[in-house]
C-alpha cells in the first residue's frame, strides 16, 4: 500500500536521504527517530505536500505528489499538532471533517470518542496539545480508510490514552489497514506497531519487525576481579569494548557467554552478574542520547 | 467549489464579519449624514480653502446625493476600507493556515488543490460582497430616515459597480498569499501593493501626467458618474474581472506547485 523507494528531500544538510520502506495492509510500521532526523519530512512526503528531490513516494500504487487527492480518498492522517479551528467547538470540528472528507464511521467515532476520552464540548483554541491530539486522531482515525498515517501520535498524551491508543492502533492494523506512525519514544512504536524503522539524519539505519528487536538485544556482564590489575589485563585481552571501575569490568556480548567464560577462567573472578539489556539501552546503540 | 468547506469557514468567520459588516454600515451611514445642510456646508467650505485635496480624494460636488457619496464614499473611504478588508481576509483564509499548517489538514481529504484554492476565494468574495451590502444598507436607511426623493436604484447601482472592481485585489491578496507564505510577509507587502494603487487613483485625478498613472490601478475601473445615472459604467467595471482572473490564474498555478 505504501512504497518508497530512495527518497531524497534536501534542505542543505538536514531532510531525508535514500530512504527506502514499505507498509503493506495489515501491518503497523513505525518510523522512530530523533527530532530533527525526518520522520515528519517522510509523512509529508506521503501526504503529497513536498516535492522529493530524488526517489519515488507511491501510495496504492499512485505518486504522492502528482495523485494526492485520489489517494487521500483511500487515506487519512493526524499531524503532529492538529491545526484545529481555534473558534470552532471540538464536535463541531469533527462534524466539519466528517463532510469534508467523506466516509465517516459515525460509530466507530462514538467509540473512539469513549475510549479515548475525548472531550469535544468547547473551542478548539482553549484545547491543550492532548485534547488537540485526540480530537485530530478521531477524525483521522473514524474515516475508516486503508491507510492511515499518524505523526507523533502518542506524543503530549497521558499514560492511560497512550496504552488506550496503542491498543487503537493495533486493531487497526489488525483489520487490515496499512498503518504508518512516527515517533521518539522506542517503548510506543513496541507496542502499537508490527514493525520498525529507525532513522537518524535522515537516513534508515535498521528496518525490521519490532520482535526481532528482542533478538538484537546485547547481554551486559558486570564482572568483579580479585584485583585491579587483573581487570585491566582482561580488558586488554577482550576484543570489544570494556567499561572498567576499579576491579570491576563491564562487558556487552550479542551472542552466547562461551568465549566470555573460557576467558575469564584464567583469572580469579570474585563475582560474575549478567542480564539482559533493554530494547530501550538497545536502541540508544543507534541513537547515542539524542532518545528520549 | 466544496460546499462544506465554504460553509465551514463562512460560519467560523462570521462573528468577524459581522463586525466588519456593522463597520461598513456605520460608514456607508456617516457618508450620508455628512449630506446633511449643516455638514455639507462644513465640507464646502474645506473644499474652498483645500480643492486640490478634495479633488485628489475625488469629491467633485454635491448637487446630488449620488454625486456626494461618488465622492466621499466610494472616492477614497470605501476603497480604503475594503483594501484593508480584502488584504487581511485572504491572510486569515489562505496564508495563516499556510503557515499553522491547517492548508495541510485542508490538503489531507481527496480534493484538488484548485478545488481549495477556489472554494477559499469564493469565502473571500461572498465576505466581501456582504461588506458592501452592508454599506449601502447604511447609506440607504439614513437616507431613507433623512432625505425624500433620493434614488435607491442609483446607490444600489453605485454598490454593484464597485464590487467587481474589488475582485482584483481579493485574487491578487490570494496570489501573495501563495508566494510568500508568511503572514507577515503577506500582510506587509499585499497592503503596500494595493495601497499603491489607492494612491495611483488619487493622483490620477490631478491634471497632467499623473493622468496616465489610473491605468495602474482597477479602482479607476470605477464610473460612479455613469453608474449613478444609469448611462453605463458597467463595461468598464466589468473589464476589472481580467486582471482578477489573471491573478487568480496565478495563484492557483503558484498553490499546484508550492510545497506546504
Amino acid at each position: 500500500m505504501i512504497r518508497c523507494d530512495s527518497l531524497t528531500k534536501e534542505y542543505g544538510e538536514d531532510g531525508i536521504f535514500d530512504l527506502s520502506f514499505q507498509v503493506s495492509g495489515g501491518q503497523a510500521l513505525g518510523i522512530l527517530g530523533p527530532a530533527g532526523a525526518g520522520k515528519s519530512l517522510t509523512l509529508r512526503v506521503l501526504l503529497g505536500l513536498i516535492r522529493l528531490d530524488a526517489g519515488e513516494a507511491k501510495m496504492f500504487g499512485m505518486d504522492c505528489w502528482s495523485r494526492r487527492h485520489q489517494i487521500m480518498k483511500r487515506a487519512a492522517c493526524c499531524p503532529a499538532v492538529p491545526a484545529l479551528e481555534p473558534n470552532a467547538t471540538g464536535e463541531g470540528y469533527i462534524r466539519f471533517i466528517a463532510r469534508y472528507h467523506g466516509g465517516f464511521n459515525p460509530d466507530k467515532a462514538r467509540k473512539l470518542t469513549q475510549r479515548l476520552d475525548i472531550s469535544l464540548t468547547g473551542l478548539c483554541r482553549g484545547m491543550n496539545l492532548e485534547q488537540r491530539k485526540k480530537l485530530g486522531l478521531l477524525a483521522a482515525l473514524s474515516l475508516d480508510r486503508e491507510a492511515v498515517l499518524l505523526d507523533e501520535p502518542m506524543n503530549g498524551m497521558g499514560p492511560l490514552a497512550r496504552n488506550a491508543l496503542a491498543d487503537v492502533i493495533r486493531e487497526e492494523q489488525q483489520a487490515g489497514r496499512a498503518i504508518l506512525m512516527t515517533s521518539h519514544v522506542l517503548d510506543e512504536v513496541r507496542r502499537a506497531c508490527t514493525h520498525i524503522a529507525i532513522i537518524r539524519k535522515g537516513r534508515l539505519v535498521v528496518s525490521q519487525p519490532v520482535d526481532a528487536l528482542s533478538l538484537t538485544r546485547q547481554k551486559v556482564y558486570h564482572i568483579t576481579f580479585s584485583t585491579p590489575e587483573q581487570a585491566a589485563s582482561f580488558a586488554g585481552e577482550w576484543e570489544t569494548a570494556v567499561e572498567l571501575i576499579g576491579a570491576r569490568a563491564l562487558v556487552a556480548i550479542p551472542a552466547s557467554p562461551q568465549v566470555l567464560i573460557r576467558t575469564l577462567a584464567r583469572y580469579t573472578v570474585l563475582d560474575l552478574v549478567g542480564g539482559r539489556e533493554e530494547t530501550e539501552e538497545n536502541f540508544l546503540r543507534f541513537h547515542g542520547d539524542e532518545i528520549v | 467549489m466544496i460546499p462544506s468547506l465554504f460553509a465551514f469557514r463562512f460560519t467560523r468567520r462570521l462573528p468577524e464579519l459581522l463586525l466588519i459588516m456593522g463597520l461598513a454600515f456605520l460608514t456607508g451611514a456617516l457618508a450620508v449624514y455628512m449630506y446633511t445642510p449643516e455638514r455639507l456646508d462644513d465640507l464646502r467650505y474645506l473644499r474652498g480653502e483645500m480643492p486640490e485635496l478634495f479633488t485628489l480624494l475625488g469629491i467633485e460636488g454635491d448637487s446630488s446625493l449620488d454625486i456626494h457619496l461618488m465622492g466621499i464614499l466610494y472616492g477614497s473611504l470605501l476603497p480604503l476600507f475594503m483594501i484593508l478588508f480584502q488584504g487581511s481576509a485572504a491572510c486569515r483564509l489562505a496564508a495563516m493556515p499556510l503557515q499553522d499548517g491547517g492548508m495541510a489538514m485542508l490538503l489531507s481529504a481527496g480534493h484538488r488543490r484548485s478545488a481549495v484554492l477556489l472554494t477559499l476565494y469564493l469565502n473571500l468574495l461572498a465576505e466581501t460582497a456582504l461588506v458592501l451590502l452592508a454599506c449601502a444598507a447604511g447609506q440607504a436607511i439614513l437616507a431613507l430616515i433623512l432625505f425624500q426623493g433620493f434614488s435607491l436604484l442609483a446607490l444600489l447601482r453605485l454598490c454593484l459597480g464597485f464590487f467587481p472592481v474589488m475582485l482584483p485585489y481579493g485574487a491578487f491578496a490570494l496570489l501573495m498569499s501563495m508566494w510568500l507564505g508568511s503572514v507577515k510577509g503577506m500582510r506587509r507587502a499585499c497592503h503596500a501593493v494595493m495601497l499603491a494603487t489607492l494612491l495611483f487613483t488619487f493622483v490620477s485625478r490631478l491634471p497632467g501626467w499623473t493622468r496616465s498613472l489610473r491605468f495602474l490601478s482597477p479602482l479607476t475601473l470605477f464610473r460612479g458618474t455613469e453608474l449613478a445615472s444609469g448611462s453605463g459604467g458597467w463595461g468598464a467595471a466589468l473589464f476589472a474581472l481580467l486582471p482578477a482572473a489573471v491573478f487568480l490564474l496565478a495563484a492557483l498555478r503558484s498553490f499546484s506547485r508550492r510545497e506546504v
